[in-house]
């Protein structure tokens, strides 16, 4: 089993990179590779089971759209054979059209038909309570932007809090084992069910490091945000 | 229309703040909140005193700003000071409203503004400030401040917004040094204090903004605070005027840029306190106060209570530290300074900062991007966690490798001085974030009453 963190450096935002991480502990005998953004990504060049990019500043996003751009193709492959993919934050806009921002647009990826709308005088905060087949998300949003188009399916059904865009219940997107999300910061550690359902996927004994104390975390959090007085959009002090 | 509007306000503004000082509400923004509510160019007219000063930056901002205030305060000018952390337009118009008479004529000499980084854009023109001291830029909470890149746009934006200000940067941070393009600009630096650096979780500078080839240190003295360099491009740290050295026992040494050196007081040895020292003297120093002067009047000045506090108790350093919840960076900054610390010790941690709404769920995203690994140390005996994210928190602190045994958390903070076990402690350190002060001081009394109730001594 391989997993590969793609551009650590600079995908590190909120608190993401504690999902490479928690793989990581769950799974201790697998390989674990941090790819720098001047380096030619391992799954160019070789199998790799899961690929995880995280949260950036808006300027990197530019930079890494840059350096993944030559392997679009492969990366289209990877996908069509089910490659466990997670892109959490706003990581997930690298795989649509392009980013609008004012009346400037930076062109991405361009693997799906969808694009960001960004702006930088509004940030966008909120928990969010959602549900993935019969597994119950939860997780938070902090982001300068909101993605419209056409998905290639729905990954979260968000009972509380915003989908992918105002009024949209929808939230990120599914394409085979890709799963792109605005949902940022330690998701997995967040998440213990969807985390097991991973590594099932990843044809991985489905045991997580600290299990006991993360189903507890989660299920605290869980009964909170399904409380009839739970607040979903955050304040100044989350 | 414009000048009767700003009257209103001042008066307005006036009578709310002596109605509020009657009441014994010396330490609430609304009076400035009035103003601002009747005239929002209430900043733009009121009068600033002769010298105006605003300091700035991700961490350090209340330190800095409290120290100026004391040693200005101590020479004998009167100062106007927002010194309970207020930075934002209701604070900064609260500060002004008590810095002049209904006539709208001074009656301060200095104006000491800590200001908020966000709204610097808009707030600074106004305030006019003659020294803008940006300490360092940093992650902070990712709900108002994304990331650090975004809060260099602000303050760059508002530096070419005030040209006529003189700078003080800090030289040894990559995030804040470049600001400033069109202005005077002064900077201090601290050379390398052979602390060890340690690895951590965060890294807000491996990426050259130039090239985005891979960074590199010739020293490292905490977080992403040194003498950068990238091996690429030759993009390097700018020289600084006034930088630090020999720092320890209660003084460091500031060399200026004519070779000349100074030694000063130091209120605290910590790190991030040597730094804001220096970037105070540099601050002074910039404005002509002479070097001797400083180090005298450094003498008498302590670090805020809302920052820290401390008391020997039966031979136990009893001490609080303040924690900023929601704040990756200085939670680590302090977390890391406790795990060099040499001392037996127990730690309170009182970090969460949603628990009044029931309703509301904070999120921990920065308990992931936090350094809980530099907690597991051999001399940190027990951590005892209390707040309503004590889950979280317990996850965190095992997923670092701190063994179970040592960690307890509790969800009530009230709680926290019942579990400390006393066994072998040179210290007892109790963190608490911005928003919980009083509750850091509540806890600090129980373990000193426990101490001394239960007759514990230091081994």
């Amino acid at each position: 089993m391989k997993g590969e963190f793609l551009f650590p450096e600079m995908s590190n935002l909120y608190g993401d990179p504690a999902n490479f991480r928690y793989l990581e502990a769950c799974l201790p005998d697998a390989e674990w590779i941090r790819t720098n953004n001047r380096s030619t990504p391992r799954f160019a060049t070789e199998q790799i089971d899961f690929l995880y990019l995280g949260s950036m500043p808006e300027d990197k996003q530019v930079l890494a759209a840059e350096r993944l751009r030559p392997y679009t193709d492969t990366l289209r492959r990877q996908i069509e054979a089910g490659t466990v993919i997670l892109a959490t934050g706003n990581a997930c806009e690298l795989f649509g059209e392009y980013i609008a921002d004012a009346d400037k647009k930076t062109p991405m990826l361009g693997l799906y038909p969808f694009h960001a709308e960004r702006n930088l005088e509004k940030r966008i905060n909120c928990h969010l309570l959602g549900s993935f087949e019969d597994i119950k998300i939860v997780g938070y949003k902090s982001q300068f932007s909101v993605l419209r188009g056409e998905f290639p399916g729905e990954f979260i059904r968000a009972d509380g809090g915003m989908g992918n865009a105002p009024g949209d219940r929808s939230e990120g997107f599914r394409d085979r084992n890709f799963f792109g999300t605005y949902l940022l910061g330690p998701l997995l550690v967040l998440n213990p069910l969807f985390t097991k359902y991973l590594l099932r996927l990843l044809k991985q004994e489905d045991r997580l490091a600290f299990e006991k104390e993360a189903l507890e975390a989660y299920e605290c959090r869980l009964k909170q945000l399904e409380a009839p007085n739970a607040v979903f959009p955050m304040g100044e002090h989350g | 229309m414009k000048k009767l509007r700003f009257w209103i306000s001042l008066w307005g503004g006036k009578f709310f703040l002596a109605l509020f000082k009657a009441t014994g509400n010396r330490r609430d923004d609304r009076p400035g909140s009035a103003a601002m509510h009747l005239y929002h160019k209430f900043l733009t007219y009121v009068r600033k005193p002769a010298l105006t000063i605003v300091v700035t930056g991700t961490n350090g901002k209340t330190s800095i700003s409290s120290m100026a205030t004391d040693f200005f305060t101590l020479r004998g000018k009167k100062v106007a000071y927002n010194d309970w952390g207020a930075n934002h337009y209701a604070g900064m118009a609260r500060l002004l409203l008590d810095a002049v008479n209904i006539f709208n004529r001074s009656t301060k000499d200095i104006a000491v503004i800590e200001s908020d980084e966000l709204i610097s854009p808009n707030s600074m023109p106004q305030l006019k400030p003659q020294f803008i001291l940006v300490n360092n830029l940093a992650r902070d909470s990712m709900i108002r401040n994304a990331h650090p890149g975004y809060i260099f746009d602000h303050l760059k934006k508002a530096l070419e917004l005030t040209p006529d200000a003189t700078v003080i940067l800090n030289a040894d941070d990559p995030l804040s040094c470049f600001m400033g393009e069109g202005n005077r600009r002064v900077y201090f630096a601290v050379e390398d204090l052979g602390i060890e650096s340690g690895k951590s979780i965060l890294d807000d500078f491996a990426v050259c903004p130039q090239c985005g080839g891979k960074t590199a240190y010739a020293y490292r003295n905490y977080r992403h605070i040194g003498a950068f360099f990238c091996p690429e491009c030759g993009m390097k740290a700018p020289a600084p005027d006034y930088i630090g050295k020999n720092a320890g026992n209660g003084t460091v040494t500031v060399r200026e840029a004519d070779g000349s050196e100074t030694a000063y007081p130091l209120a605290s040895d910590s790190v991030h306190n040597i730094y804001n020292t220096v970037a105070l003297i540099a601050l002074l120093r910039a404005q002509g106060i002479a070097a001797a002067e400083i180090a005298e009047g450094l003498k008498s000045i302590k670090l805020p209570v809302s920052r820290e506090m401390g008391e020997c108790v039966n031979g136990i350093e009893l001490k609080t530290q303040v924690c900023k919840g929601q704040n990756a960076t200085a939670a680590s900054t302090v977390f890391r300074q406790l795990g060099l610390d040499p001392r037996e010790k127990e730690i309170i941690m009182i970090v969460d900062e949603v628990f009044e709404n029931p309703g509301k769920v904070e999120t921990v995203a920065w308990i992931h991007d936090s350094d809980y690994e530099y907690l597991n140390n051999p001399h940190i005996h027990r951590i005892i966690v209390g707040g309503a994210r004590y889950l979280d928190h317990r996850l965190r602190l095992l997923l670092a490798g701190v063994p179970e045994e040592k960690i307890v958390c509790i969800p009530e903070m009230s709680e926290t001085p019942q579990h400390l076990r006393f066994d072998g402690d040179d210290a007892v350190f109790i963190l608490h974030d911005v928003t919980s002060v009083s509750r850091g001081r509540a806890i600090f009394e129980a373990v000193k009453k426990r101490i001394l109730e239960e007759g514990r001594m230091r081994k």
